[in-house]
């Protein structure tokens, strides 16, 4: 109670306020921006925070990711193109609302729920994460081992729909985490003699390559594209009636996201169009969804945004990205010198809490400024892409350079660019690598860490309780594609027969 | 031949190119295996090299692409372009100068993507170096290269 105090007082210390409040304005723009996502947002915000204190500079990515999950739903609910992926599933009900003429109903019942299931997910991270860092201190490097395996496992429902591809990107991932110098012989791997390679390659120009510049390269693909909103948006406040009216759904997606986002590596866009299908599942009007109702907008909307706190718990506790934008989060967290993990909740308590009440106030004020300036936030949609690509891209080059004041940053940067632009073309998705990369160092070390302590016995990761626990999650995660293509495949065939 | 059968081949080249270079690291003799710095690397390799055969096999199941989505001439050209302009950017910023450079990325990836609108251009290609001097220089206080030129 102490600690959250303590945080509550340093969150209301005017540059930490102000931190939310950009982050969570910057969410909300990127988020409304189809295209922009809130990894990619996260990346190119990181330069921003460089010279910060650690408490802003975490607190405003965190903001910033809350502001952007909630974001996407103006786009999807305006112009039918989600402004985040974990927004799609808005567009169902969100578009067939606004093109009744409920625009501000549908954004004011968006902006509520996902308020209602941010901050839900925040109270579960304060209740949860300290117990499960409490539990994790006691874990060793072949518990370390197979809890970063099972991370990496979960990447198999990431992204992309072909879980080979996934893995492989994961495994990619953990490849790149490999070059440079190794820690325990000391002797440098895949640098080819180039100087900047001996220190391994830095996770940020990876990310702000594979998440942003490979963006302004599927924008210039596409072409000028400019959007034309001719809704009108009138009387944004849900009624009393309305809003007792999803009142089941609400409770119902917020526990789903928080849930989902807990999984490593399972996002906002799992939980929403999960706590979608619940909400139709469970609905007295099944038959509403899809033409335009407001539960329909309230489940995915609350349930993406419930991932957000969730995704946060196994990020700050264990040290593995519960999305793939906690994967750049705690790549900002190692840059600002703190290793997530349960060490995180002993050498840096201030800083935790003070993030953690962060996140509830950005969840609080987006609900602000949502109901408040849903109207300006939808105008940023007429922002032309010919304009904004050419930015991101410059924002890309100056923000990567300024992590070292080193031009070889910029190319691994522009490199990263190129081959996640061709990779999306072959179906690879960007958030399994970067998983990948975020979690090699994890993977080798601990790996390598067991075999040397339990004299090369590889058995060792099968007779520990918790490392057999996450060994056998890690295999049902593997199995779960195949599980439930084949659960899918038996439910067509009931119901044709 | 199939799209994905064409990547996969390409990673397992790459691959296996890779855990080549692995048998040039160096290592102390009385290291055991795992302790030496080419044990992780092999590993993740073999691994990856697993995947890709699993997708060359699902590749060749799923024979040939029934119609192979290709882009449009005018759309590869713009992205060759915007590539092109990006790598610009990259050397104009060693060499040139950050500003200038930057100014002149926005006006070459305008025009490849085809704006037409001068005002447009104008004030991106004016703005953002502004912009971004202010926030990275001002505020921030980064050293942005500065070339021969600002």
């Amino acid at each position: 109670m102490d600690q959250l105090l303590i945080g509550f007082m340093t969150i209301m210390e005017p540059m930490n306020f102000l931190a939310v409040f950009v982050g969570v304005l910057g969410g909300m723009i990127i988020g409304a921006m189809p295209g922009l996502t809130a990894p990619m947002g996260v990346a190119l915000l990181i330069p921003f925070t460089y010279s910060m204190q650690p408490v802003p500079a975490i607190t405003m990515l965190v903001s910033l990711y809350c502001g952007a999950t909630f974001g996407g739903s103006i786009a999807a609910i305006l112009v039918h193109a989600p402004g985040t992926p974990a927004a799609a599933a808005t567009t169902f009900d969100g578009y067939p609302l606004a093109q009744k003429g409920q625009a501000g109903k549908a954004l004011g019942m968006a902006c509520i729920s996902s308020a209602i299931g941010g901050l839900f997910s925040v109270v579960v991270l304060i209740l949860l994460a300290p117990v499960l860092a409490e539990i994790a201190i006691k874990f060793g490097p072949p518990e370390y081992f197979a809890l970063a395996i099972f991370g990496l496992s979960m990447i198999s429902s990431l992204g992309s729909k072909s879980v080979v591809k996934n893995l492989l990107g994961g495994t990619i991932g953990v490849f790149i985490a490999c070059v440079g110098m190794d820690s325990i012989s000391g002797f440098t791997r895949y640098d080819f003699g180039i100087t900047h390679l001996m220190d391994g390659i830095s996770f940020i120009p990876v990310m702000i390559g594979l998440f942003a510049a490979t963006e302004v390269f599927r924008q210039a693909e596409k072409g000028i594209r400019k959007v034309v909103i001719d809704r009108k948006i009138s009387g944004l406040l849900p009624s009393w009636k309305d809003i007792k009216s999803v009142k089941t759904t609400l409770i119902r997606s917020s526990l789903i996201g928080t849930f989902i986002g807990i999984l490593p590596a399972e996002g906002g866009t799992v939980a929403s169009f999960i706590g979608y299908n619940e909400a139709k599942r469970f609905s007295k009007n099944p038959e509403k969804f899809g033409t335009g109702c407001l539960e329909g907008v309230a489940a995915p909307e609350c349930a993406n945004n419930a991932a957000t706190g969730g995704a946060m718990i196994p990020t700050m506790a264990l040290g593995i990205p519960g999305s793939g934008t906690t994967a750049v989060i705690l790549g900002a967290l190692l840059i600002h010198g703190m290793r997530p993990g349960p060490l995180l909740f002993i050498q840096h308590v201030d800083v935790v809490y003070a993030v953690f009440i962060g996140m509830f106030l950005a969840n609080l004020m987006f609900l602000g400024l949502g109901l408040g300036g849903a109207k300006i936030f939808s105008q940023i949609l007429r922002v032309p892409n010919y304009v904004l690509s050419p930015i991101i891209l410059v924002l890309c080059v100056v923000g990567t350079y300024a992590l070292h004041n080193n031009m070889a940053d910029v190319w691994i940067m522009l490199i990263c660019g190129l081959i996640g632009y061709k990779m999306k073309a072959y179906g690879f998705a960007a958030a399994p690598i970067v998983l990948g990369l975020v979690l090699g160092e994890l993977i080798e070390i601990s790996l390598r860490r067991s075999l040397i302590v339990f004299g090369n016995n590889a058995l060792v990761f099968f007779t520990r309780p918790w490392s057999l626990a996450f060994i056998i999650l890690t295999v049902l995660g593997l199995c779960s594609p195949a599980i439930r293509s084949w659960l899918e495949k038996r439910g067509t065939k009931k119901k044709e027969s | 031949m199939n799209k994905d059968l064409r990547m996969a081949i390409v990673l397992m080249v790459i691959f296996m190119v890779l855990y080549g270079i692995s048998f040039t690291f160096q290592s102390s003799g009385v290291m055991l295996t795992h302790t030496t710095a080419a044990f992780f690397p092999r590993v993740v390799l073999l691994v990856a090299m697993f995947l890709t055969l699993i997708m060359i096999f699902q590749s060749i199941r799923n024979g040939p692409d029934k119609a192979e989505e290709k882009m449009e001439k005018a759309a590869f050209k713009r992205v060759v372009m915007s590539m092109a302009c990006a790598v610009g950017l990259g050397i104009g910023t060693a060499y040139l100068g950050t500003l200038v450079s930057i100014a002149l990325f926005i006006v070459a990836i305008m025009l490849v993507w085809g704006v037409r609108s001068i005002r447009a251009m104008v004030l991106t290609a004016v703005l953002t170096p502004i912009m971004i001097y202010l926030i990275f220089n001002k505020i921030l206080l980064v050293q942005l290269p500065s070339g021969i030129l600002i």
